[in-house]
C-alpha cells in the first residue's frame, strides 16, 4: 500500500469510527469529542502550513481569533445569521493569512516563528483595549447557537416520522457532534488529498530545500502563500463554528497561547506533515486529557492534609509534555510514519 | 514647564533602570543564539529556576539573601550545562525540533513549579529595603542595586569575551563553527562553556527580575518575550544590538506609562483608549512586528545568509 | 410511592412526628440527593476552599438529618467533583453534562467567568440548577434577565462587580471620609473588564455620592505589574491624594503591595484586591500587606452571624495545616450554598428543576456571610443575592498584626484580619464565639489617625509620616480586636 493510500484509508477509518461511536457515547464524551474534533481540525490546519513547509508557526490561534471575533461580533451587533457570519469570518481569516504571508515570506526559520508568536499576544492586548466591543477577557455572550431550536424541532419532526424518538438534549448534542464530524471529514479529505497531490510534494520539497525548488523553476513563494491561505481558512472555519457552539466569543478559547502550542504538540505526536497524523494527535491530546481526568477523581471525604488529589491528576500536564520530549527524542517522525514503517516491515517480513 | 522637566527626568531614570535589567535578561539568550545558533525558548524558565531557588533557600532553608543569590546562580549554571548535554546537543541539528523541545522543557518546568510551590504569587525579599530620592524622583533602592548588578555582569561578560583566551575562542566559534573545529577548537567544550555562562546570567537576571516584580509559575513568559523582542530588534546574536534594543524597548514602555491617552468613542458610547498606560506592552510588540517586516535582520544584525 | 405514603400520613394530621416514626421504621430512608461541584480545585486555593466548604456543609447537614433535626433526604457529593482547569469553558461544559448524567440534581461552584460561561448553553437545556459560588461578573445575571425562562436555573451567592462598586462608594463616604478624613483619592485599576467598570463607576459617583474627589486615576495593563512610576505619580504633592483605592481582580496584587511598602507610600490602601482575601497573602508578601484593607465576603474570626464563627473554627481545626489554612470567600459561599439547596429541596419535596427554582427564589437563609435572599426576575440582576445592611454586604477587612515588626511576624500565627467597615460588623468574638462590638475602639483609633495626619501636614508632610500614622492605626485596630 502506498503512503498516500495508507493515509486515505486511515482517514476513512477514523472518520467512520467517530461517526459510528456517536450513539454509544455518554454525554460528557460527546462534548469532549466534539471539542476534540474541533481541535483536530486546528491541528490539521497547522500541519498543512507548518508541518509541510517547515515554517513553524507558534501563533496559529491568531487566525482562530480573527475568524471567531468577526463571526461573533457580526452576529451579536449586526444580527447576521450563521450562514452569513461563518463565511465572513473565514474570509477574514484568509485575508489575514494572505496579508500576513506576503511580508512573512521574507522571514526564515526562527524569525518567522517569532512573529507568529507575537501576533496573538498583540491581538490579545488589542481585544482588551477594544473591550467595549469585544467584551475583553470576559467575552460576550448571546451568539446564535449552532443548533437552533427551530433546526432541532425540524430534526425531531423528521425522526418522529421515522418512529425514532431522541431526548431533546441528546438531539442537541448529536447535532453539534455531527456538525463537527462533517467539518472534520471534509477538512481531512481535502487536506489529505492536497498533501498527496503535486502541491503537497512541492510544499515538502520546500521544507527540504527551498533553493532547489526555486532552481527547478517553481515559484516557491506562490505555493507558500497558498499554504498560508488554506491553513488560515481551515483554522478560521473551526474558530467560526466554535463561536456558535459556545454561543459566545470567549477570550481564552480564541486567543490562548496554550492552544497554539498544543496544535504543534498534536502534530508532532501524530507525525508532522502527514495531516492524518495531526488529526490523530488532536484527538489524542483532547481525549487523553479527559481520560486522565477520568482516572484521577477526587474522592470524598477529604482529610486534614488537604486535597488528596491523585498522583495522576497532579502530574497530568507534566507527563504530557514529558511524553512529547520522549517522542522528540525517539520517534521524531511521529506515530503515523512509525506505524507506516512498521507495516511496511511486517509486509516485507511476510513476503520473505 | 517645571512639571514637564520632572516628568522627563523620571522617564529617563526609570527607563535607564529597567532597560539594564532587560539587557541582562536578553544577554544569555543572545549568547546562545550567537554562538550555537540555538533559540533557547527555555531561557525564561532558566530565570524562573534562579528566582525560585533563591526564594526557596530564603523561605525554607532560612539562608541569608547573599548565599541564596549565590546558590541561585550556581544552580542555574549547572542547569545550563545539564540542559545542553541532556537535551540541546541531541536535537541541535534540527531547528524545528530544538524550538519545540526547549519550549516543552519550559512548560515542564512551569508544571513542576506549580506542583511543588502552587500557583500563588510570591515576593522575593530585596537586598536592601526602602527607597532613595534621586533629585525629584523616588526609586526603590533594590532597583538601583539591580541596575548596578546588571551592568557589572554585562561589563564582566564583555571583558571575558574580548580580553580572555576562552572569550576569543567563543568569538571564533560564533563566527565560524567549522573553521573553529578545523583549527583545533573543541567546539563541544565551547558550547558547554557558553551554556554555563548563559545559565549564570539567567540566574542573576532571574533573581533581580523576581525581586523587581514577583514570582509565579508563569513568570518565564514575560522575560522570554522581552528577550525575543530585544534580540530581534537588536539583531540576533549581536551583543551591542541587544543592549541598544533593551534601552529602546525600556524607554518605549516607560514612555507609554506617562503618555497621555486619547479616548476615542463611537456613536453608541463604546470607547477605547489610544496610547496611554494600557498600551504598555502592546506598543513594543507592534514596534517589534514593524521592525521584523522592515529590517528583518534587526538594527545591528548580520544579514541573513 | 414513599412520597404518597408520607403525604397520606400528613393528611391524617400526624405531621412531623410521623416523619420520625417513618424514619425509624425505615420508611424515610430516601436515597441521598446528589450534588455536583465544578471549580478550579487542583490549581487554585479558591477551588480547594470550595471543596472544603462543601465537605463541611455535607457532613453537618447529614448529621442534622441523622439527628432528625432536618428532614431527609441527605446530600452526597461522592464522585461528583470536577475540575474546570481554571479557564476552560469546554472542560466545564463537559463536566456539567457528566454530572447531570451521573444524577446530580444541583451543581455548585464556578470561579473564572469563562469557565462558568461555558456551562450556560448546557445549563439552559439540561435545567439542573447551578449555584455560582465564585464569580462576580455581572453578565450572568444580565443573561437571566434577557431570557428568564431559559436561564432561570442559574443562581449566585456572590455580589456582582457593579454592586461591589456601589458598596465601595458607601465605604468611601462612611469609612474614608467621615472616619478617616479623606478628601481626595487616587484610583489604581487594572486594565480588565472589572477594573475598567470599577473605575468608571467610581469616577462617576465618588464626588456626587460620597463627596470625595478623584485626584488621579490610573489604568495599568494586566501583564505589566511595575508600580514604581505609578506610585510616584499618585504620591506627587501636586496630586495631593489622601488614599489609594486599588481594583485588581486578575492581576496579582503582590508586586503592588511589595512596592507600596518599599516606597513607604504616604497613602493608606483600601480597595479590592481579589487575591488579598487569602490568609496566605501575608506570607506571600512577607508581611508587607500590613495596613492594607480589602473587600471580602467574611473573615471567620469576626462573628458576622451566629454561623460564621463555628464554621471558621470547624474549618481551621480540620484544614488549618495546608493552604488555604483559613476559609477563603468561596468556602463560605459554597458552605452556605449547600444549606440553601438543602432547604429548597425540602420545601420543594423533591428535585424537579422548576420546583427547585421556585423554592430557591423563596430562599431566606441566614448564612455565614449574612442573610441571603435572591433578587426576583424583575430586578436588574435577577438571582443575585440581595444587597444591603439587612442582607449581604461587602466587608472591608484590614490586615494587621500585634507583632512589632510585620516583616518578622509568624505568618501562621500573627496576622489578624479585622472587619473595619461596615460599622455593624466591627466585632470580635469572645471565648464562646459571641460577638462583642469594637466600634468605639476603632473609632478612637481613627480619631487618633486623623490627629496624626493633621500633625503631619503641619510639619510639611515629611516622607513616610502618614505611612507610619496608618501603620499605627492598623496596630491599634489589632489591639481592639485582641480586646486589650
Amino acid at each position: 500500500m502506498s503512503f498516500r493510500a495508507l493515509k486515505f484509508s486511515l482517514l476513512v477509518l477514523t472518520v467512520v469510527i467517530i461517526a459510528a461511536a456517536g450513539p454509544f457515547l455518554p454525554s460528557k464524551w460527546m462534548t469532549t469529542l466534539m471539542y476534540a474534533q474541533l481541535f483536530a481540525v486546528y491541528a490539521m490546519g497547522w500541519d498543512i502550513l507548518s508541518g509541510m513547509t517547515g515554517q513553524i508557526s507558534f501563533g496559529h490561534i491568531f487566525f482562530v481569533a480573527v475568524s471567531g471575533y468577526t463571526t461573533g461580533l457580526l452576529n451579536l451587533y449586526l444580527k447576521w445569521p450563521i450562514w452569513a457570519t461563518v463565511p465572513t469570518g473565514v474570509v477574514m481569516a484568509v485575508l489575514a493569512g494572505l496579508l500576513f504571508s506576503v511580508p512573512a515570506l521574507r522571514l526564515r526559520g526562527p524569525y518567522f516563528s517569532l512573529v507568529t508568536l507575537i501576533l496573538p499576544l498583540a491581538a490579545a492586548r488589542l481585544v482588551i483595549i477594544l473591550a467595549d466591543w469585544t467584551g475583553g477577557e470576559l467575552g460576550k455572550f448571546g451568539v446564535t447557537p449552532l443548533c437552533q431550536d427551530s433546526l432541532l424541532n425540524a430534526l425531531d419532526g423528521v425522526l418522529s416520522r421515522l418512529h425514532i424518538s431522541i431526548e431533546a438534549f441528546r438531539l442537541y448534542q448529536y447535532c453539534n457532534y455531527y456538525v463537527f464530524w462533517v467539518l472534520l471529514a471534509l477538512v481531512g479529505t481535502i487536506l489529505v488529498w492536497l498533501s498527496s497531490s503535486r502541491i503537497g510534494k512541492i510544499l515538502e520539497a520546500i521544507r527540504e530545500n527551498e533553493e532547489a525548488v526555486e532552481a527547478a523553476g517553481i515559484n516557491a513563494a506562490k505555493y507558500k502563500i497558498f499554504a498560508f491561505a488554506i491553513s488560515a481558512c481551515v483554522v478560521g472555519l473551526g474558530g467560526a463554528l466554535s463561536v456558535h457552539t459556545n454561543e459566545a466569543v470567549f477570550f481564552n478559547s480564541l486567543l490562548s497561547l496554550t492552544s497554539s502550542i498544543e496544535m504543534i504538540v498534536a502534530s508532532v505526536i501524530g507525525g508532522m506533515g502527514t495531516i492524518v497524523g495531526a488529526l490523530w494527535g488532536g484527538l489524542l491530546v483532547r481525549g487523553g486529557e479527559q481520560v486522565i481526568r477520568e482516572l484521577a477523581q477526587l474522592k470524598l471525604p477529604i482529610g486534614a492534609e488537604g486535597l488528596a488529589l491523585s498522583f495522576l491528576e497532579r502530574w497530568a500536564t507534566f507527563i504530557f509534555f514529558a511524553l512529547l520530549l520522549v517522542l522528540l527524542f525517539f520517534a521524531r517522525q511521529g506515530l503515523l510514519p512509525l506505524l507506516a514503517g512498521l507495516s511496511r516491515r511486517a509486509k516485507r517480513g511476510g513476503s520473505e | 514647564m517645571d512639571q514637564v522637566l520632572i516628568i522627563a527626568e523620571r522617564i529617563v531614570i526609570y527607563s535607564v533602570l529597567i532597560s539594564a535589567l532587560y539587557a541582562l535578561v536578553a544577554l544569555g539568550f543572545t549568547l546562545i543564539f550567537g554562538v550555537g545558533r540555538v533559540l533557547n525558548l527555555a531561557h525564561g524558565a532558566f530565570l524562573m529556576i534562579g528566582a525560585y531557588t533563591a526564594w526557596f533557600a530564603q523561605q525554607y532553608l532560612h539562608w541569608n539573601l547573599y548565599s541564596a543569590f549565590a546558590l541561585a546562580v550556581a544552580i542555574c549554571t549547572v542547569f545550563g550545562v545539564i540542559f545542553y548535554h541532556g537535551l540541546v546537543r541531541h536535537v541541535q541539528r534540527s531547528p524545528i525540533v530544538t524550538l519545540i523541545a526547549t519550549l516543552a522543557c519550559a512548560l515542564i518546568i512551569e508544571e513542576l513549579i506549580k506542583i511543588f510551590f502552587t500557583t500563588n504569587t510570591q515576593l522575593l525579599a530585596p537586598f536592601v529595603s526602602g527607597s532613595v530620592e534621586i533629585h525629584k524622583t523616588t526609586v526603590i533602592t533594590n532597583r538601583i542595586i539591580a541596575f548596578g548588578a546588571s551592568w557589572l555582569a554585562i561589563i564582566l561578560f564583555w571583558i571575558f569575551v574580548h580580553r580572555t583566551r576562552w572569550g576569543k575562542v567563543i568569538l571564533a566559534t560564533a563566527q565560524d563553527q567549522d573553521g573553529a573545529a578545523l583549527v583545533g577548537i573543541d567546539v563541544k567544550r565551547v558550547y558547554t562553556l557558553t551554556w554555563a555562562i548563559s545559565g549564570a546570567l539567567a540566574g542573576i537576571a532571574g533573581f533581580f527580575f523576581a525581586s523587581w516584580v514577583k514570582l509565579d509559575p508563569f513568570m518565564w513568559r514575560d522575560p522570554l518575550i522581552i528577550s525575543f523582542a530585544i534580540v530581534v530588534v537588536g539583531g540576533l546574536g549581536s551583543l551591542k544590538g541587544s543592549i541598544v534594543a533593551a534601552y529602546l524597548i525600556g524607554l518605549l514602555e516607560v514612555l507609554m506609562t506617562y503618555s497621555p491617552s486619547v479616548r476615542i468613542c463611537a456613536a453608541d458610547l463604546r470607547c477605547f483608549e489610544f496610547l496611554g498606560s494600557s498600551w504598555v506592552g502592546v506598543s513594543s510588540l507592534l514596534v517589534l512586528i514593524a521592525i521584523l517586516f522592515i529590517k528583518p535582520e534587526g538594527l545591528f544584525g548580520r544579514a541573513q545568509e | 410511592m414513599r412520597m404518597n405514603r408520607r403525604l397520606f400520613l400528613k393528611a391524617l394530621g400526624v405531621g412531623a412526628g410521623t416523619l420520625t416514626l417513618g424514619h425509624v421504621l425505615g420508611w424515610g430512608q430516601q436515597p441521598p440527593v446528589k450534588i455536583g461541584l465544578i471549580g478550579p480545585i487542583d490549581l487554585l486555593d479558591v477551588g480547594r476552599a470550595m471543596v472544603r466548604g462543601a465537605q463541611l456543609a455535607l457532613e453537618e447537614i447529614n448529621k442534622l438529618v441523622d439527628d432528625k433535626k432536618l428532614p431527609p433526604p441527605k446530600l452526597t457529593m461522592d464522585g461528583l467533583i470536577r475540575d474546570d482547569q481554571v479557564l476552560r469553558g469546554d472542560v466545564a461544559r463537559a463536566a456539567y453534562e457528566e454530572l447531570v448524567e451521573k444524577g446530580a440534581q444541583v451543581i455548585v461552584g464556578g470561579f473564572l467567568d469563562e469557565a462558568v460561561m461555558g456551562i450556560m448553553p448546557s445549563l439552559a437545556r439540561l435545567k439542573k440548577p447551578f449555584v455560582n459560588t465564585g464569580t462576580s461578573g455581572k453578565q450572568f445575571s444580565e443573561l437571566v434577565k434577557s431570557d428568564y425562562e431559559r436561564y432561570k436555573y442559574y443562581f449566585r451567592l456572590m455580589l456582582n462587580s457593579e454592586v461591589l462598586a456601589q458598596d465601595t462608594v458607601g465605604m468611601v463616604k462612611g469609612l474614608m471620609k467621615d472616619d478617616l478624613g479623606v478628601q481626595k483619592v487616587a484610583l489604581v485599576m487594572e486594565d480588565s473588564n472589572f477594573g475598567r467598570d470599577f473605575l468608571k463607576l467610581l469616577q462617576e459617583r465618588l464626588l456626587s455620592e460620597a463627596g470625595v474627589q478623584v485626584a488621579k486615576a490610573i489604568n495599568f495593563p494586566i501583564n505589566n505589574p511595575d508600580f514604581n512610576a505609578i506610585l510616584q505619580q499618585i504620591s506627587d504633592p501636586a496630586v495631593d491624594a489622601d488614599a489609594i483605592i486599588p481594583g485588581f481582580a486578575f492581576n496579582p496584587g503582590v508586586p503592588f503591595v511589595g512596592q507600596t511598602y518599599e516606597l513607604k507610600v504616604d497613602l493608606p490602601v483600601i480597595g479590592i484586591i481579589t487575591e488579598g482575601q487569602a490568609f496566605e497573602y501575608w506570607k506571600s508578601t512577607g508581611g508587607r500587606v500590613m495596613g492594607h484593607a480589602y473587600a471580602d465576603a467574611a473573615t471567620g474570626e469576626t462573628p458576622l452571624t451566629p454561623k460564621t464563627f463555628p464554621f471558621f473554627q470547624a474549618y481551621t481545626e480540620r484544614y488549618g495545616g495546608s493552604p488555604p489554612s483559613r476559609p477563603l470567600y468561596t468556602a463560605f459561599t459554597t458552605y452556605d450554598a449547600l444549606f440553601i439547596v438543602k432547604e429548597a429541596i425540602d420545601r420543594a419535596k423533591g428535585t424537579d428543576p422548576d420546583r427547585l427554582v421556585e423554592e430557591l427564589e423563596k430562599t431566606d437563609y441566614i448564612g455565614t456571610v449574612g442573610r441571603v435572599q435572591f433578587r426576583d426576575k424583575n430586578d436588574v440582576y435577577p438571582h443575585d443575592p440581595k444587597y444591603g445592611p439587612d442582607y449581604v454586604v461587602a466587608k472591608w477587612v484590614l490586615w494587621t498584626t500585634l507583632a512589632k515588626d510585620p516583616l518578622k511576624a509568624d505568618p501562621q500565627k500573627d496576622p489578624r484580619r479585622v472587619v473595619i467597615w461596615p460599622k455593624q460588623y466591627r466585632l470580635r468574638a469572645d471565648d464562646e464565639g459571641n460577638p462583642i462590638s469594637i466600634d468605639a475602639c476603632i473609632s478612637q483609633a481613627a480619631m487618633a489617625y486623623r490627629a496624626a495626619v493633621e500633625d503631619w501636614k503641619r510639619k510639611g508632610k515629611p516622607k513616610g509620616g502618614r505611612f507610619e500614622a496608618w501603620q499605627a492605626f492598623a496596630r491599634s485596630v489589632a489591639k481592639c480586636f485582641a480586646g486589650t
